[in-house]
């Protein structure tokens, strides 16, 4: 897994790219934690590169959604369009984190 | 000789341009091929070896799903060279960049991109044929005990079918799933305690590293039947009760950090799945006629 945070005013946006799995446990909890202290309100995370997702990679995705909350910021998912979008609306994951309007 | 099966994908507006970086790339006896942008092609049907960015190649919208073509490059992970200019983009969207000032030292630096992919491209190349050997597995046999074992065994399987990457998820969470579930006793509620502690690996890596769990390992057995290849895997453990998750529609807003794997188990192609004897061995099954024709895809 490989991430950029970038910012734009209130909107920090995570992308990530390669695979997302059990492996990247450490790596992704440091890469939350960097984006819960950036300064905006509203944190997109962008899955539109990401190659591969499993459950524990959706896990972690939910561990980000909390730092944010924690520090009073909304998530949302932009999920692109290939297999991992695949996987999300296989797992009704919608529901947990929204896509983006 | 590698060069002369090696191309050269040039992106730039103005035809004197693709000219001159064309002549980067032909000097070394390579050839070129020119477009206007990446959005200019619709599909590809060979594999460069180098991506030459022109000053006035015309950038993908932000905005819009990554076309074809960077999602391409990303993939085969094709070395883009690219004037200084375009640093912003380029690097955001790719991950193997370089910059170049002028044309002369465009033309230095082709060479060795160049060679360093086509190195890459015909080793994985050879992985892919070695895959294919595949397609004659009659009967195997593994064993594995660790995570990173599971994931890579997952990855080989899936590799030759057709929808790969959710069978590589199904087979991915049903591994996972015997080792830390059957062979190391972790619960599904000690898993989420775990994981929300952000302390689920370590602990994963100490009972491994601990009796009784140290000798632990999942057996895999794999056979083709019927025109299917039939899976039998058998963990140390005791057991669960799986019906309860098949017997009826799975709630998303429940599956929070752990369960999720249960259901992609169901939804990923794997077919056939019995849980047998106490519940510590599973069969299951995936199309092996597809399995055949993608081996040679």
């Amino acid at each position: 897994m490989d991430y950029t945070i970038s910012e734009n005013q209130d909107l920090i946006t995570i992308k990530i790219t390669g695979d997302l799995t059990l492996a990247d446990e450490e790596q992704f909890r440091v890469a939350s934690m960097e984006v819960s202290e950036k300064n905006g309100s509203k944190c997109i995370i962008d899955l539109s590169s990401l190659d591969f997702i499993d459950s524990a990679g959706l896990g972690l995705l939910l561990v980000l959604k909390e730092f944010c909350e924690e520090k009073n910021k909304s998530v949302s998912m932009r999920p692109g369009s290939g297999d991992v979008k695949e996987v999300l609306d296989i797992s009704e994951f919608e529901s947990l984190i929204p896509y983006e309007n | 000789m590698t060069s002369q099966n090696s191309t050269c994908l040039i992106l730039a507006l103005d035809d004197q341009l693709k000219a001159d970086l064309a002549e980067c790339v032909t000097v070394h006896g390579f050839h070129a091929e020119a477009v206007n942008g990446f959005d200019a092609l619709e599909e590809i049907s060979f594999e460069p070896d180098l991506i030459l960015l022109g000053s006035d190649c015309p950038l993908p919208n932000e905005e819009a799903e990554p076309h074809f073509l960077e999602l391409f490059i990303r993939e085969r992970q094709i070395p883009i060279l690219a004037p200084r200019e375009k640093h912003g983009f380029v690097v955001e969207h790719f991950s193997d960049v370089h910059f170049y000032d002028d044309l002369e030292q465009a033309t230095q630096m082709v060479l060795s991109f160049v060679l360093s992919h086509v190195r890459m491209r015909n080793m994985r190349d050879m992985m892919s044929d070695a895959l294919e050997a595949f397609k004659y597995l009659q009967k195997g046999d593994f064993e594995f005990s660790h995570l990173g074992e599971a994931q890579a065994l997952a990855y080989l399987i899936a590799s030759m079918a057709p929808h790969k990457k959710l069978l590589r998820l199904g087979l991915t969470e049903v591994f996972v799933n015997a080792i830390e579930h059957g062979n190391l006793g972790i619960g599904r509620a000690e898993k989420e305690q775990l994981r929300a502690q952000g302390v689920w690996l370590e602990e994963v890596e100490r009972r491994q590293a601990s009796e009784p769990y140290k000798s632990r390992k999942v057996s895999l057995e794999m056979w083709r039947e019927d025109g299917q290849m039939k899976l039998r895997l058998m963990d140390c453990g005791d057991g669960f009760d799986w019906s309860k998750y098949t017997a009826g529609k799975i709630n998303p807003v429940n599956l929070t950090r752990s369960g999720r794997g249960i259901m992609f188990m169901l939804k990923s192609g794997l077919e056939n799945i019995q849980y047998k004897g106490s519940g510590n061995t599973v069969e299951f099954s995936f199309e092996g006629k597809s399995l055949m024709e993608n081996a040679h895809g």
